[in-house]
């Protein structure tokens, strides 16, 4: 009787609490269904490549590639990757270059980023430099994982890749981009590719920066959201940027079609999802206390200017 | 943090040399090693004359040797792929169970392992004869927008101590019980980040001491100018010359045959 009465009495409270509620619940399970459906996606894709491998090595023990799922999309489809290709490069390095100039693609349109090299302040310069050292030095110093036995491509330094973007913004792109040519230059690999491969690893870091909007790492949209497009995404656009322009560049590169889309598009693809998908968050999740407690983290250094 | 880089200290006719002398020649031995990929006997002259610039350079034939010798797996790898590729073309120089190794194939192979070293060699003998202060001189005379040299030669001249630095850390951590190849795939991957980590621990320190020693030297602020600037003499000019000769000489006989 007594509830009931005091119900009654204070029902408008009660509605508000309970609307409260559910609008806080309500927010809270998008991000958490999110981070749940997007963390499994990239884990799964991630296990998938690695069993998958491993099976087309059972299978065919001398040519691999010719059973690896991944291979056979990437080189049976290559004139729909082609076609995906030319757009991703186009937005691609017209991103770069927006980017790297200033300006940025908002709903509003072209925007001021900030950012921009004209803009670049000693950190920002010191940022990208050591970020490029660290990339390339972690590339060149570190051997490759052996993926199955007799298969060495998953190189954990590309872990940073996105984590540089997403901690040190545009600086941390371009650091990304030079080591990734430096660590081409000293590691033997050097050639006409290597312009693709240079906005290839810009886009690497570029795609978290831009679209996961919580760096932190401590949070279910900031875990989903990396998921999306510091894994899955960035591992489609690296692979289809890169591959495009050894495809078009095949009379200067030398590298005939089945290796382009056969082999090196797969081992783009799985090593940059493998390693994003195990690494990355882990090392985020660390990282990202260091950076924002040391004054460097992008976005508190733009508030600052 | 160091910054001495890859360059060094000699008194040699390479290091004399204008930088954008060098840098026209290093991508004349890149355009030179790519019209010559599909023909190992044609890119030849071009690796002897990386050898040679090595040697000019003060650095010798032997840092050449001992890069040809680590890149011999990936010659081997090389040979493979392309003897398959060519295995129908050409005289039949071996038969290995599924491996034909014809003349063509084993000509292309080694025109795309020369594809590969050439400018790596090229390059190292640029990077060696040329100081960093010249080397982003050089750059911004080439037209790049002064902080993206500065980074550039930043990033080049740090590389050296951040691979030993790399070292160090895993060392450090192997003698405290880390096992880089325990594990499977996701073990071994999860197994970097205790290398990593301290990598970028130490980068965050770094980033604001060389923040002040660029602010100390007004880097970034305006055009930089510079004390000592190359200047390009008849020296700079007949080595460009024998070098368009040399290589355009080797990318026409490639050409006119294919």
């Amino acid at each position: 009787m007594g509830l009931c009465s005091w119900v009654c009495n204070n029902h408008g409270k009660i509605y508000k609490l309970v609307g409260n509620v559910l609008n806080v619940a309500e927010k809270a399970r998008a991000p958490k269904a999110l981070m749940i459906v997007a963390a499994v996606a990239g884990i799964a894709v991630a296990a998938w490549v690695v069993y998958d491998f491993w099976r087309a090595l059972t299978v065919n023990p001398e040519n691999p590639w010719a059973e690896f799922t991944l291979s056979k999309v990437f080189f049976g489809y290559r004139d729909l990757m082609f076609a995906v290709g030319a757009i991703v490069w186009a937005l691609g390095t017209a991103v770069f270059v927006l980017e790297l100039a200033g300006r940025t693609v908002s709903r509003r349109g072209l925007v001021r980023n900030r950012m921009g090299i004209a803009e670049w302040s000693v950190i920002d310069v010191a940022l990208a430099a050591l970020s490029a050292a660290v990339y390339g030095g972690l590339l060149a110093a570190t051997a490759p994982i052996v993926f199955v036995p007799g298969f060495t491509w998953l190189r954990p330094a590309n872990s940073l890749a996105p984590l540089f973007g997403m901690f040190f913004g545009i600086p941390g792109c371009l650091g990304v981009a030079i080591g990734n040519l430096i660590a081409d230059i000293v590691g033997g690999f050097f050639g006409v590719g290597s312009f693709g491969g240079f906005i290839g690893n810009f886009l690497i870091a570029y795609l978290p920066y831009r679209f996961v909007r919580d760096h932190s790492f401590s949070s279910a949209s900031s875990i989903g959201e990396f998921y999306v497009w510091g894994v899955l995404a960035q591992a489609f656009v690296s692979a289809t940027y890169i591959c495009w322009w050894l495809d078009v560049a095949e009379t200067l590169v030398g590298l005939p079609l089945f290796v382009v889309w056969g082999v090196i598009a797969p081992i783009i693809f799985s090593n940059n999802i493998v390693v994003n998908a195990v690494l990355s968050p882990v090392l985020g999740r660390i990282l990202f206390p260091l950076i924002k407690g040391r004054g460097l983290y992008w976005k508190d250094r733009i508030k600052a200017t | 943090m160091s910054l001495g880089g890859l360059y060094v200290e000699r008194k040699t006719l390479f290091h004399k040399l204008d930088p954008r002398a060098k840098i026209v020649w290093a991508l004349l031995v890149l355009v030179a090693s790519v019209t010559t990929q599909f023909d190992g006997l044609k890119a030849l002259p071009v690796f002897a004359s990386t050898l040679a610039a090595l040697s000019l350079s003060g650095l010798g034939a032997g840092l050449a040797l001992l890069i040809v010798v680590n890149a011999s797996a990936f010659l081997a790898a090389v040979t493979l792929i392309w003897a398959g590729v060519y295995s129908s073309q050409g005289v039949l120089l071996l038969a290995l169970g599924p491996l034909r190794l014809t003349d063509v194939g084993l000509k292309v192979a080694f025109g795309k392992f020369f594809l590969i070293m050439n400018p790596v060699l090229a390059f190292a003998a640029l990077f060696a004869s040329t100081r960093p202060y010249h080397l982003m001189w050089a750059l911004e005379k080439l037209g790049a927008p002064s902080k993206v040299a500065l980074t550039f030669t930043l990033a080049l001249n740090l590389l050296p101590s951040t691979v030993r630095a790399v070292r160090e850390v895993t060392e450090a951590q192997v003698a405290r019980g880390l096992a880089l190849d325990r594990g499977g795939v996701v073990q071994r991957l999860r197994n970097y980040a205790p290398i990593i980590v301290p990598m970028i621990a130490r980068l965050l320190s770094d980033v604001w001491d060389l923040s002040m020693v660029l602010a100390s030297r007004y880097a970034g602020y305006a055009r930089r100018t510079y004390v000592f600037e190359p200047r390009w003499s008849v020296r700079d000019t007949a080595f460009t010359l024998l070098s368009l000769l040399l290589y355009g000489g080797v990318a026409a006989w490639s050409l006119a045959l294919w």
